[in-house]
């Protein structure tokens, strides 16, 4: 293993020139690491030794014809950290590949275990692993901070329109405006929470990058646990 | 995207109980209630309205109220 980062960077370099004694210490070193840290994502483990097979591939020596994925390492970070980024972004690839060959309907209970294909069927398998929880109460606390930092009036109108059910025509009237003014501070209020939401998650996760249907999908799994 | 259910998903996440008919409460302190009728009213200055706002942010089991009041509104 690299000692820094500049040792990192000589690493890349000599793997990218061939060297068979870094590409084997390479292999050797990044392979069982990448393999259980999506282990601990929620991966299968016959998914994460694929998917980590493909990535130092990618990696080594390119794919489809495209340059070895290694020299998109730069060295703001260490090179383990950088690679355990490509591989969840690989096996997000990966779930969403396999959601989009699955029916819509929900999954039967018992199918559960078996799929180990959906993010929350899996952490739905592992329901003590602390990085899931963990995962769980950065976003519960980003939601939270989101909320706090939102226009007062914005949140209003959020609660009155989505959770109350008030027509955004009753609004306008007692708000004394344009209906489409109603509609356009509702939809400023919805991009200010998903941009705080994200801003801080992604600030907090530094390994993986959310989107906010990864959160909304965090949501629906865990909701029940705070009702 | 859809942000009704987005939004009661986070909600329901974050544990906050939705009393939707807003009426389960007594009511909020007395100058929260008058200025609370008053929005509805259209008779709140724009200080007093940020006043409430933030009353009611930090008090959301009252929005239910505030949706009852402005349903309450005869159609133009």
């Amino acid at each position: 293993m690299s000692l820094s980062k500049e040792d990192d960077v000589r690493w890349a370099q000599a793997c990218l020139e061939g060297n068979t004694e870094a590409v084997e210490a390479f292999q050797e070193t990044f392979s069982p690491n990448l393999v259980g840290y999506l282990i601990t994502k929620g991966a299968l483990p016959s998914d994460a030794e694929d998917i980590v097979a493909d990535l130092i591939k990618e990696c080594l020596y390119g794919k489809e014809g495209r340059e070895p994925k290694l020299i998109n390492y730069q060295p703001v970070g260490r090179l383990e950290a950088w690679l355990n980024t490509c591989a969840y972004n690989k096996f997000r690839d990966f779930i969403r590949r396999k959601n989009r060959e699955i029916p819509l309907q929900p999954q039967p209970l018992e199918n559960e275990e078996t799929t180990g294909i959906q993010l929350d069927h899996v952490q739905h398998t592992e329901p003590d692993d602390p990085a899931t929880d963990e995962t769980v109460e950065h976003l519960r606390v980003a939601l939270q901070t989101a909320l706090e930092r939102i226009d007062e009036e914005a949140l209003l109108l959020l609660r009155l329109v989505f959770i109350h059910g008030v027509s955004q025509r009753s609004l306008s009237r007692v708000w004394q405006c344009h209906e489409a003014t109603i509609s356009r501070k509702i939809s400023a209020g919805m991009q200010a929470l998903r941009e705080h939401t994200l801003t801080y998650l992604n600030n907090v996760e530094t390994n993986f990058s959310f989107s906010w249907e990864d959160c909304i999908r965090l949501c629906s799994k865990h909701q029940q646990l705070f009702l | 995207m859809d942000d009704p259910q987005d939004f009661q998903t986070i909600l329901s996440f974050l544990g906050e109980a939705h009393d939707v008919t807003g009426q389960s409460h007594s009511a909020p302190p007395e100058p929260y209630l008058q200025q609370l009728k008053q929005l509805v009213q259209g008779g709140l200055s724009e200080e007093e309205r940020t006043s409430l706002f933030r009353f009611l942010k930090a008090n959301p089991q009252w929005v239910g109220l505030l949706a009852e009041e402005i349903r309450a509104l005869p159609e133009d």
